[in-house]
């Protein structure tokens, strides 16, 4: 039986998974982040399988590793905690410090919900990117879901999850990481994010992208699909995969 | 596409470690405990992996007589509740105990781990477990098929069958074991779901006041897909609606006290969670034999 060609690490107690070409790592590194009360590995439904299975037979999959990244909901306060989370493993993978088998030059962000307000954080606070160039070495951002307005929900998860707060429509922590946002656009430019956003989402809705709009976002893409699904592939057919070939592609759309 | 990639010795090592820490070990290690220093005392068994015809002429001998009565009490009928705190303790604990070993099955089966690095620390534990009667029939009450998998997978059905013949029937039909390849990432995030579940405190309050049965009795491999889908965007739908009106959270404050509303309010949350990783799992074990899993759920 052949071997693939691709190593899987798991470690369930630190909440991250990495999948890497076994014997001659690539030189990119795709970072997935989940979002409020997601998993490192179950919100991406069947993902993280095929791409440590199947990724070799799939272009441009083949040239990146892989990694999900997860924390627990309750122990994070604010974006600025994510942010750190995966400031760490970037600062990490830059240096290729274990588990990392390289260093890595190239990065794709692809985050969802609650974890792509996390990715927003990292890009405009400087103080957090080792190395100081990073977004130098940014390929590309991936917004699934991404609650440009909060969510309608947040209220619920307020007495347990303290992150709620962030995530409230209209919340000072999330107006102030806009503004923060679009602050240090103005300076620090960034690959432009890709947004998508479900038609039939639920949670964090898509009608506040016609209404609010980041600086520096490319135009919100939309979807039938609900908050769960768009970030799911059903099979290597489907828009899932679509959005994250093309964030992995030698050009992101933003540098076309 | 299947693969037969094991693990490097170090990553095995890891994983090992990893489940050893995990959903049930600690909990499970009163149980662990008492009938380990009863077999000890009592009931020689051999070292695994010795062979078992040889072993089964160690085994004519009963467990310590007073904790088999306890055992008895405390584990029969499993359908009631235990009546003392003791027993309580136990009860909970052997649950705990028997649900790691079958995390191990699960893990084994899939191949997130080798049997040889772990064969004997499992069989150490089921020879422990096992070598009283009533968590025996316990485990048959209970229908937990995959402690049966694991015990043919470590070697000891024979010495099972000579010690309580009257297994003899059950232990014969049990698969043999096997290695699904290619399913370790897949229980990599089954795992990593289940203990997300585990530890969120808002599952935690729902599952509380809507009596965890309901749900957890649930077979999740085999719950159909049209409920999946009902259940989370019935759910986000309903939460939406009521989230963007006051009255809700207002009946709430005049019907309840403050501590009752924020239960309900986490019960709610963990409505969302729960549902979210139900949907989770059905995307990831869909249009596969996930036949294990579903043992899991409906012991």
């Amino acid at each position: 039986m052949p071997l693939p060609a691709r190593e899987f690490l798991d470690r369930t107690n630190e909440h991250w998974a990495y999948i890497v070409r076994r014997g001659r790592p690539a030189a990119n590194l795709a970072f997935f982040l989940h979002g409020y009360t997601g998993d490192y590995l179950g919100t991406w439904g069947r993902l993280p399988q095929m791409l440590h299975e199947e990724a070799d037979e799939h272009p441009p999959l083949d040239d990146w590793d892989y990694v999900f990244l997860g924390y627990r909901t309750r122990s994070v306060e604010c974006c600025l905690d994510i942010a750190r989370r995966l400031a760490t493993k970037l600062a990490k993978a830059h240096a290729g410090d274990s588990p990392y088998r390289v260093p890595y030059t190239r990065f794709a962000l692809l985050g969802h919900s609650l974890g792509t307000l996390g990715i927003r954080q990292l890009l405009c606070a400087q103080v957090l990117h080792t190395p100081a160039n990073l977004l130098e070495h940014v390929h590309s951002v991936t917004l699934f879901g991404t609650p440009v307005n909060g969510s309608p929900l947040a209220k619920f998860g307020q007495l347990i999850f303290p992150i709620s707060d962030a995530l409230r429509p209209t919340s000072p922590q999330l107006r102030m990481l806009k503004a923060w946002n679009d602050s240090t656009y103005q300076s620090q430019r960034w690959p432009a994010p890709r947004i998508l956003l479900g038609l039939e989402d639920q949670v964090v809705g898509s009608k506040f992208a016609d209404l609010i709009n980041w600086a520096g976002d490319e135009p919100a893409r939309l979807e039938t699909l609900d908050h769960s699904e768009m970030v799911k592939p059903i099979d290597w057919n489907c828009a899932v995969i679509d959005y994250v070939k093309q964030a992995l592609a030698v050009h992101s759309a933003s540098e076309v | 596409m299947s693969t037969g990639y094991q693990p490097s010795t170090e990553e095995e090592q890891i994983r090992a470690a990893q489940l050893a820490t995990g959903p049930g070990r600690h909990a499970g290690q009163l149980a662990l405990n008492v009938l380990q220093h009863a077999s000890i005392t009592s009931t020689p068994w051999p070292r695994a992996p010795r062979s078992a015809m040889a072993a089964s002429s160690l085994l004519t001998g009963s467990a310590d007589t007073s904790l088999e009565a306890d055992l008895r009490t405390w584990l029969h009928p499993h359908e009631q509740p235990p009546s003392t705190e003791k027993a309580q303790r136990f009860r909970a604990s052997l649950e705990e105990a028997l649900l790691a070993l079958q995390w191990q099955e699960l893990a084994l089966e899939n191949g997130y781990l080798p049997l040889a690095g772990v064969q004997e620390d499992l069989y150490a534990q089921l020879r422990a477990l096992l070598g009283s009667a009533a968590v025996q029939q316990y485990v048959v009450d209970r229908n937990f098929q995959l402690i049966w998998r694991l015990v043919r997978r470590v070697g000891l059905t024979e010495i099972i069958t000579a010690r309580n013949p009257a297994l003899g029937d059950l232990l014969s039909q049990v698969p043999a074991p096997r290695v699904e390849t290619g399913g370790q990432v897949r229980f990599a995030s089954f795992l990593s779901q289940y203990r997300q579940w585990r530890e969120d405190p808002a599952i935690t309050v729902f599952r509380q006041i809507s009596n965890e049965q309901v749900f957890f009795d649930t077979p999740t491999a085999i719950l159909p897909e049209e409920l999946i889908v009902f259940l989370r965007e019935g759910s986000t739908r309903w939460l939406h609606e009521q989230s963007s009106e006051t009255s809700l959270i207002v009946s709430v404050e005049k019907e309840m006290g403050t501590q009752e509303q924020a239960r309900l309010l986490q019960a709610t949350d963990g409505l969302v969670g729960f549902v979210q990783g139900l949907s989770n799992l059905r995307q990831i074990f869909d249009r596969l034999d996930s036949a294990g899993l579903a043992l899991f759920f409906t012991s």
